[in-house]
């Protein structure tokens, strides 16, 4: 026993000096994926902020300045230009100088006087429909905080107060970085895998290690652990960058994480060892690792949920791990997770991983014929 | 100074991971139209040396001058002059033979409208023109980049071990293409492990340790090829054949197993060719059995199918009596395996894929240690212990291949064509290795091109298009033959059957 | 032939050798194209809605019937709030909508009342889209039933006009920029390994003692993936235009003009990777690692420049898909305007040069190098 053990290790040690010997792989490996995670927790934002807007006043009265003022005080805009003349508006939406213009009527003042419902034009720019739409929520609000404080009788008498479970403040940056660490660790842990056994096929050391005596499933095992090794240290230092530096409130148990990443790892790597089975050489590797990655990354519910896909993406993504461990990441973390939550999400990933490793193994031995 | 083809005055280089210097201090005078045999020990700087002459490389000190021009300053007008056919093949494995010589022709700036035909003709290529180059036989990879080098009639032909990996026939049809196809002012450098070949060459360079130790008429050191390989050796410091320390450690086998290696019935079936026809031969435990045959001749494959790399298509192999199709894992545990192409982890070191080895044959703890304590005494590893594997010198690689096939003690050798690229002291000991493993009772399978190796083996089977066409001792052959040497044998036999085989 | 030429026709049959990147710089877009289109959706997500009510009166049953008819909720019914908060942690529903016994009673009163609407905050996406059509349609409700008071209310109505992409359909925007994405990650795929490989496989030894220049190289290895990648994406434009019906209003000549610019600097990109790793390992996980994510969420896309922090913006700046995000929309939706096309021509020019040079001075001309 202990001398297979011993067999193994070899091997396990051989696959970490193959990936982790040179140290410019070290650092391409561990580096880049942690700076990226800060970048993007720090750039990226699903809230349209910074907008340049063009004011057109037709009115040019105490409301219509009123209202501007309104707009200007809202910090979702970085510029208000005011102006009388619409020629100006078409050239800068046109070159994108400004995300879109707001267009006052020279009614606007006697119809608001009228107690009449005065009409505002927003004209927007449909090169970036997600702007576009967030700007027409950020106008109905400003609407009508502009009615509530110049004309309060006419306010609605009901309050519908919304709060935010799990994630308090609503802050994007909570979803963002849990959902960066597992697509990070699976961008780690599929290139890994999916050049291992490519790469010693285009190199001729697969021959070596068939006439040596590993089985199949050794070899299989071999494969798995140093990348599943280096992805969840990796996984790990995330998630303490996610507590420690975003302090993201860790809701869930370490040891309901540590099963979820480990499993969820395990079954990006299966896919990776897959991929690396059918390969030939390294080139085709990747290819296969990208033509995984990047479907599975639009489909897994990160960019846009899942309910929202057409009937043949929602069946696609019953075969997507990266969309259960992502539901899993997010439960745990932020919402406290119990076994009974996690178990419909974990045996899907066993599925996969089962599923994805036999025919692996089949690639292997059908190889060694 | 017109004659002079090549002038190099103090040149040194250093690696900065290997301890001593690759080029140390040379200085050499190589004149024009002759045909000059660089030779060495592994690791001597042979490859070194061509390399730095061809712009490849940058000297650390020195000055290195080649048809009057500097190959680092003036390297684009050099380089029409030269061709240089690099140690590892050097030709796209994915394009064909013709693709290949196409597109080395266009770099030499050969007119567009050259005729190939009759150059592949002269590499006895014409009818593979349209293979990969990858799927060709060794020999057959060295004729085309041999043909490759010498497009464009270049002033300097630069051979970095051509004959690697060649068959004997082969070998002298390289040596022979070269001789015809030279004009009187053209420069060969032809570096080579092989001393026989050496004999042919206009004048020899000895390098040792970076620094030349001979240059002269092969002649001035010898009248025929085993003086001058005896001179050869005691100019290197001589040789020291001990009583091999690997096989005084050396397990002795007492399984019951009444043959080391058995083929039954072995046969392998490529679409509508038979690539190996029903083999079946009995190795007895202690012999050194041989596969002979040129490249292609399905010896190869055999051998693959023997050691459980290729399913048969029908029959199967046993190893210690354990067969190696029903129970795969327990027959390689005892086995040893060298391929023929250098398949160890290139981006490990030495030691490391020592290590590996070692565990994966179940080693562990002291007693790995142990053991690669001993190869790294045995073979002379301790100053490249932390060299890249791909960064050894070939007759290095070798022995390390060598190494990680006896660390773990198999009672069976499957070794395909070990001393290929070995240097002459190496090889001795390497069958002074294997004599004294084959008398405590090592079953040994290889292939070789060397003849004289052949003669080493206690049995031969001589393969020809796919069939085992004779099996025997060497002196059997001979005798079959009626031949003087082994060399003829072959040659006798194989033209034997080939008209049998014609006839079916 | 002169040895560019046999350089380029060598670079091409290896391709068709292994036509692997071939199928992916054909296949891979198409598909990516098809999962933009469709399961890609920013801009009006459904949102499940578990709704408690407690108040039974016919005006309150009517509210709750509005929801349901809404096409963008599903409504499901609770009866015990432990059992709707269990279906929020779950995550079978969005959001939750308490309303309480007095509703109705209070509405009648003319006094203000509250109703409380949980989110799943986990999950970012969904809560302000699930808040908004909350708000809006028990607004609407409010207004038709019996609650209303009678009086002449004032109001600012917002109309807003989405220009060049009249029904804001978001697919419009997303397949073209989409394209930007996948053409820079096939563009450094397709060259990250081509100068590795010829290292590793021993054959750059054979082609350095030629006497082919630096410059033969850069050439040889750009021109193939340029026309490769350039059939690729206009076989990609032909799609959109034709199958996704994306209205084209640009002119097909500056499209090709800037797209061949994007592609050139996107293969410098690949092209810098390949000549600084020396062995395909290496240049496979740096190719991925460092580019794949940088390229799919900082592109503007999925994540707007524009919103990111204005110091960041500069640095997206040395991205080629920020700019060629900015033309391809553009030049589908609006047409071309000269002005935007030269600004990000001269960007994509200056960038793509830059890297080519990078590329010139770092292809090996020794061994030790």
């Amino acid at each position: 026993m202990i001398r297979a053990l011993g067999h193994l290790w070899a091997l396990i040690v051989k696959e970490f000096l193959a990936i982790l010997r040179d140290p410019k792989s070290r650092i391409i490996i561990f580096a880049p994926p942690l700076i990226q995670l800060i970048i993007f927790a720090n750039t990226l934002t699903m809230e349209t902020q910074n907008i340049k807007i063009l004011a057109v006043d037709y009115s040019n009265t105490l409301s219509s300045r009123n209202f501007i003022s309104q707009i200007k005080a809202s910090d979702w805009f970085d510029e208000v230009d005011v102006t009388q003349d619409k020629s100006l508006m078409e050239e800068l939406l046109l070159q994108q100088k400004i995300h879109g213009a707001v267009i006052i009527f020279d009614d606007f003042e006697a119809k608001l006087k009228k107690g009449e419902k005065a009409q505002v034009g927003l004209v927007l720019d449909g090169r970036v429909p997600s702007v576009a739409t967030s700007l027409q929520a950020y106008f109905s609000q400003i609407a009508q905080a502009f009615t509530h404080q110049y004309y309060p009788k006419s306010v609605s008498p009901i309050e519908v107060e919304w709060r935010s479970w799990f994630n308090p403040n609503n802050i994007y940056q909570w979803y963002l970085v849990i959902s960066l660490n597992v697509i990070i660790s699976l961008v780690v842990a599929l290139i890994l895998t999916s050049l291992s056994v490519a790469r010693e096929r285009e190199l001729g050391t697969f021959e070596q290690l068939i006439v040596s005596p590993y089985s199949a499933r050794e070899i299989l095992v071999g494969k798995t652990l140093p990348p599943l090794c280096i992805a969840f240290v990796m996984l790990m230092i995330m998630t303490l960058i996610a507590v420690g530096w975003f302090g993201i409130p860790f809701q869930g148990k370490i040891w309901y994480l540590m099963l979820v990443a480990f499993v969820g790892l395990l079954s990006f790597i299966a896919v990776g060892i897959f991929i690396s089975s059918i390969c030939r050489n390294q080139q085709q590797a990747i290819l296969g690792a990208f033509s995984f990655m990047m479907p599975a990354i639009l489909l897994s519910g990160f960019v846009s949920p899942i309910a929202d896909m057409p009937k043949v993406f929602q069946v696609i993504n019953y075969v997507n791990p990266i969309r259960y461990f992502l539901e899993l990441a997010l439960g745990v973390f932020l919402k406290g997770f119990g076994w009974v939550e996690i178990w419909p999400n974990l045996w899907p990933l066993l599925l996969i991983i089962c599923g994805t490793l036999f025919f692996a193994a089949l690639t292997f031995k059908r190889n060694l014929e | 100074m017109d004659d002079v083809c090549i002038d190099i005055v103090k040149l040194t280089k250093v690696f900065a991971n290997l301890k001593q210097k690759a080029i140390d201090n040379l200085s050499v005078q190589i004149k024009r139209g002759r045909m000059v045999g660089v030779i060495g020990a592994d690791g001597a700087g042979k490859t070194t040396l061509l390399r730095l002459i061809c712009g490849l490389l940058k000297a650390d000190a020195g000055r290195i001058n080649v048809l009057e021009k500097n190959p680092l300053v003036d390297k684009t007008q050099l380089m029409q002059k030269i061709g240089y056919m690099p140690q590892k093949f050097g030709l796209y494995e994915d394009l064909t033979v013709l693709e290949n010589l196409k597109f080395f022709a266009a770099l030499k700036n050969v007119a567009e409208k050259f005729d190939f035909l009759p150059l592949l003709r002269f590499a006895d290529l014409d009818k593979f023109q349209n293979r990969l180059a990858g799927k060709l036989s060794g020999g057959m990879k060295q004729k085309l980049g041999l043909i490759c080098a010498m497009l464009g009639v270049p002033e300097l032909i630069v051979l970095d071990e051509p004959s690697v990996g060649v068959d004997p026939v082969s070998r002298q049809e390289l040596m022979k293409m070269v001789k015809q196809s030279v004009q009187a002012h053209t420069t060969v450098l032809w570096s080579t492990a092989y001393m026989d070949e050496a004999m042919a060459f206009d004048e020899v360079i000895v390098l040792d340790k970076g620094k030349v130790i001979f240059q002269g008429k092969p002649l001035d050191l010898g009248k025929d090829a085993v003086e001058f390989e005896e001179k050869i050796v005691s100019l290197m410091g001589g040789a020291h054949i001990r009583p091999s320390v690997l096989a005084r450690n050396y397990p002795i086998f007492n399984l019951d197993a009444k043959y080391g290696v058995e083929a039954i019935d072995l046969s392998k079936k490529y679409g509508g060719f038979w690539a190996v026809e029903n083999n079946s031969f009995q190795i007895k435990k202690g012999e050194i059995f041989g596969l002979l045959g040129p490249n292609g001749a399905g010896k190869s494959t055999s051998f693959k199918m023997m050691c459980g790399l290729a399913k048969p298509t029908s029959g199967t192999a046993k190893i210690m009596g354990i067969d190696i199709i029903k129970f795969p894992e327990k027959a390689r545990a005892h086995l040893g395996y060298m391929s023929q192409k250098f398949s160890l982890y290139p981006n490990l070191s030495v030691i490391e894929n020592l290590r590996f080895f070692a565990g994966a044959y179940g080693m562990q703890g002291k007693v790995a240690d142990k053991a690669i304590k001993r190869m790294c005494a045995i073979f002379g590893f301790r100053k490249f212990l932390n060299v890249n594997a791909y960064e050894l010198p070939l007759g290095y690689k070798q022995r390390l291949a060598f190494a990680c096939a006896v660390m773990h003690e198999p009672p069976v050798l499957f070794l395909d064509e070990p001393t290929s690229g070995v240097d002459v002291l190496t090889r001795k000991e390497f069958w002074n290795h294997l004599n004294a493993l084959s008398k405590i009772g090592v079953t040994i399978l290889i292939t070789t091109h060397f003849m004289d190796e052949a003669e080493y083996c206690h049995r031969i089977s001589l393969f020809y298009q796919g069939k085992a066409i004779a099996i025997g001792s060497p002196v059997e052959l001979k005798k079959r033959a009626n031949a003087a040497t082994l060399n003829e044998a072959f040659i006798n036999l194989v033209h034997g059957s080939e008209g049998v085989g014609n006839v079916d | 032939m002169s040895i560019k030429t046999a350089f380029i026709k060598k670079e091409f049959l290896q391709i068709w050798r292994d036509p692997s990147s071939l199928i992916i710089a054909f296949i891979l877009p198409t598909i990516l194209l098809f999962i933009y289109a469709f399961a890609i959706n920013m801009d009006s997500l459904k949102v499940n809605l578990g709704i408690k009510n407690d108040d039974k009166s016919a005006e309150v049953v009517n509210l709750v019937k509005s929801f349901s008819q809404n096409p963008y909720i599903k409504v499901q019914d609770f009866y015990s709030q432990q059992e709707m908060e269990q279906a929020l942690v779950q995550g079978k529903i969005n959001a939750a909508l308490f309303i309480p016994q007095n509703f109705s009673q209070k509405l009648a009163a003319q006094s203000s009342t509250q109703l409380l609407l949980l989110c799943d905050g986990a999950f970012y996406n969904q809560v302000g889209f699930a808040q908004q059509y909350v708000s809006a349609i028990v607004e609407n409700w409010f207004k038709d039933s019996k609650f209303y008071p009678n009086i002449q209310t004032v109001s600012v109505e917002i109309v807003p006009r989405v220009w060049f992409n009249q029904n804001n359909v978001g697919q419009w925007a997303v397949v073209p920029a989409s394209l930007a994405i996948t053409m820079t990650l096939i563009g450094i795929l397709l060259t990250a390994l081509v100068i590795s490989r010829e290292w590793e496989r021993g054959t750059l030894e054979a082609l350095l003692a030629t006497n082919i220049s630096t410059f033969d190289i850069l050439v040889g290895k750009y021109v193939p993936y340029f026309v490769v990648g350039m059939a690729s994406l206009l076989f990609n434009v032909g799609w959109m235009i034709f199958v996704f019906q994306v209205p084209f209003r640009g002119s097909l000549l500056i499209l090709i003009l800037v797209s061949s610019l994007f592609l050139f600097a996107c293969l410098g990109v690949g092209l810098i990777i390949s000549s600084l790793c020396r062995n395909q390992f290496l240049a496979s996980i740096t190719s991925l690692i460092v580019g794949f994510l940088p390229a799919l969420m900082l592109a503007g896309v999925v994540f707007p420049v524009s919103s990111m922090p204005k110091g960041f913006q500069w640095v997206t700046w040395l991205l080629p898909p920020k700019h060629y995000v900015d033309f391809i929309r553009s030049e589908f939706l609006v047409g071309t305007v000269m002005v935007n096309v030269v600004k990000s021509s001269m960007f994509l020019l200056a960038l793509g040069m830059v890297f080519a040079f990078i590329v010139y001075r770092k292809i090996p001309r020794r061994l030790d190098d």
